[in-house]
């Protein structure tokens, strides 16, 4: 019999979800050459020439045969260098070059990575949810590049076979070099190595600031700050995942998931513990921020998912970018689509949003001198609209720091202490809200604003005469009842009492000074 | 003119010497050529059809004749095997394309040296 023919088991990446996908190589005498088909994209159809380099550099021979590469499913398109491996080895098996033995379970082992010309395997995107969807479809061994493996190291109830070259992955097969399983790591243990961030010790004064950024950490509420150019706002927003509560393991499962297919995940790393930081530059796009492009590829928004998303220089931001991120902030997820794709991508995010009050930067500084006009002023803080500014709880101004305060040599408190408080008010608010679907404050709706947020009298009374005097919304009434629903979690008081409506109050008070 | 069409029979006849004697390939045809291209040699080695191209030169550096044969003369000449194999019937038999460079004395022998692929499909 002339004919060969292997079917090796890989996966593909579609939206945030890895499936699987069967590599099936026919040979057959003929003219000789290698056609891929199955909708490759140019980077897996560029696969049959690394496949060959690499066949012939780990020491096998490559016989001039007719061969097909089909992917099957064979509806759905197929990215990236990944398949290299399957290809390689459903070759391999095909042209008896490798004769698999009974312990390599080919029907039950998914093989991915990405094949260099000397027959290295190196790193590729998307591990993760490939790996995920192979133990959700019951598949029981992953043979994965060796820089991917610290990625998968938590998920529980597959085996994962790390490999460097692809004459591993032969001897493995051939039953005569078995590799050792990974071993498996949880994720506390990861937890461990908390990398540091900017600490709050840092930062002198700034004592509103500080207390905003905790009440904004404590309630997962989004954070205004206007202010003067150098007053610390980007260094405030950069404290912020270091006071966050950790990452819950399903949290950094969701989160790495979408750093994994952008390939944002450093060669050799694992999941990720500490929340993501997101800062876009001004001048990015719609589709930069809310993903998009032709595979329709997350973006920032979803980069951020369970951590921060800061935005500096607002109003420099376009309006189309901005009003894109609405949906983003009430739903927490986005779905971005193009004519060959469409993907749901989760993006619940901290909005953390930095900005001059004028374009000179110094309206309403107490020592410096504005230089614009009224219409400019104007102008510029008409980029922010009344929507997006609605869904901001906290706005807080950010004046300069004194020079006295500069030298102070009090060293200010740590984000360890900060974030002790931060995590016991989340801890309190995970009793309350626990059954529902909310997490914390920010999330609450009107119906449960009422059933959580009791107050004492005189509070209520302060409550009902500032949003009188200042001719406040429905909305903004609902707003303030949040904040102050964290600030009395902070303080550990079941009523809320009239000081935590006097401080929620105080942060509603910017709109209503430059926006009116 | 005359020189180099007598270069070139003096290299394939070189070749086709080496192929047999050395590796006990057979010879079907010398100078095959049909309306789609021509090929130089083609071997029978073992069950394997092989189509040879030989490139002579009198005086260069190894390799250079080689990669004369680029991607429109490898198309050419794996159209012609084409049309060769279907008029023997053996399409369903392992083939292979070599490239021999004759330089004076030296015979540099690429066994498989391309794969035309894709087109060539039936």
């Amino acid at each position: 019999m002339n004919e060969m023919m292997a079917r090796i088991l890989s996966m593909g990446v579609s939206g945030v979800n890895g499936f699987p996908v069967h590599v099936e190589v026919f040979g057959i005498n003929g003219i000789p050459g290698i056609e891929i088909i199955g909708l490759p994209d140019a980077s897996v159809r560029e696969s049959r020439d690394r496949v060959h380099a690499a066949i012939i550099n780990s020491g096998r021979s490559m016989q001039p045969r007719r061969i097909t590469v089909n992917l099957a499913p064979a509806d759905l398109k197929k990215e990236g260098p990944a398949f290299d491996l399957p290809i390689a080895v459903g070759i391999l098996i095909a042209m008896k070059e490798l004769i698999p033995s009974e312990n390599f379970q080919q029907e039950n082992t998914v093989l991915f990575g990405e094949l260099s010309l000397d027959g290295r395997i190196r790193h590729v995107s998307g591990a993760l949810p490939m790996v995920i969807s192979a133990k959700e479809n019951g598949i029981q061994n992953v043979i994965l590049p060796s820089s991917n493996a610290q990625e998968v190291s938590c998920i529980e109830g597959i085996r994962v076979f790390p490999v460097s070259t692809l004459e591993q992955v032969i001897l493995h097969a051939e039953g005569k070099e078995m590799i050792e399983p990974q071993e498996q790591t949880t994720y506390q243990e990861l937890r461990r190595e908390h990398p540091s961030t900017v600490d709050m010790s840092q930062i002198h004064g700034q004592k509103g600031a500080r207390r905003a950024l905790e009440v904004a950490a404590a309630g997962g509420h989004n954070m205004l700050m206007i202010g003067v150019p150098g007053s610390g706002k980007t260094m405030l927003a950069r404290c912020l995942p270091g006071i966050l509560p950790p990452m819950s393991f399903e949290e950094a499962l969701e989160t790495t998931r979408i750093h994994s297919i952008c390939g944002k995940l450093p060669a050799g790393s694992g999941l990720m513990v500490s929340r993501p930081f997101s800062a876009p530059h001004h001048s990015a796009s719609v589709a930069a921020l809310i993903g998009g492009g032709q595979n329709a590829r997350p973006g920032e928004v979803s980069l951020a998912h369970n951590g921060v998303l800061f935005l500096d220089e607002l109003p420099e931001f376009s309006r189309s970018a901005l009003e894109a991120l609405r949906q983003p902030l009430e739903d927490g997820i986005v779905s971005v689509s193009r004519i060959r794709h469409q993907a749901q991508y989760q993006s619940s995010f901290m909005l953390i949003a930095a900005m001059n009050p004028c374009p000179c930067g110094y309206y309403g500084s107490s020592n410096h001198p504005c230089r614009c006009t009224p219409q400019e002023i104007r102008r510029y803080l008409d980029k922010v609209s009344g929507p997006l500014l609605d869904r901001i709880d906290l706005q807080i101004e950010v004046d300069a720091v004194p020079v006295q305060e500069i030298n102070d040599s009090e060293p200010a408190e740590s984000s360890a202490c900060v974030a002790e408080r931060v995590a016991r008010a989340r801890e309190i608010q995970q009793e309350r809200y626990r059954g529902t679907s909310c997490f914390c404050n920010a999330q609450l709706d009107n119906e449960s604003i009422r059933k959580t947020c009791g107050m004492t009298k005189e509070a209520s009374a302060l409550l009902n005469a500032a949003v009188e005097a200042m001719k406040m919304s429905m909305r903004a009434y609902n707003r303030i009842l949040k904040v102050a629903r964290t600030i009395a979690d902070l303080d550990r008081s079941e009523p809320i009492t009239s000081a935590h409506i006097a401080e929620a109050v105080q942060y509603r008070e910017l709109d209503q000074k430059y926006w009116r | 003119m005359k020189q180099t069409y007598e270069t070139g029979l003096t290299g394939e006849k070189t070749a086709e010497e080496y192929l047999c004697g050395e590796l006990d390939m057979i010879c079907l045809e010398r100078r095959y050529r049909n309306k789609c291209g021509e090929i130089d040699l083609i071997m029978l080695d073992q069950d394997t059809v092989v189509f040879v191209e030989v490139k002579t030169r009198r005086n260069s550096a190894p390799g250079e004749g080689l990669s004369a044969v680029n991607r429109t003369k490898q198309t050419r000449i794996a159209r012609a095997a084409m049309i060769y194999l279907m008029q023997k019937k053996w399409i369903r038999r392992p083939v292979r394309f070599d490239l021999i460079e004759i330089n004076r004395n030296e015979i540099l022998h690429i066994p498989d040296a391309f794969q035309p692929g894709g087109q060539f499909y039936c």
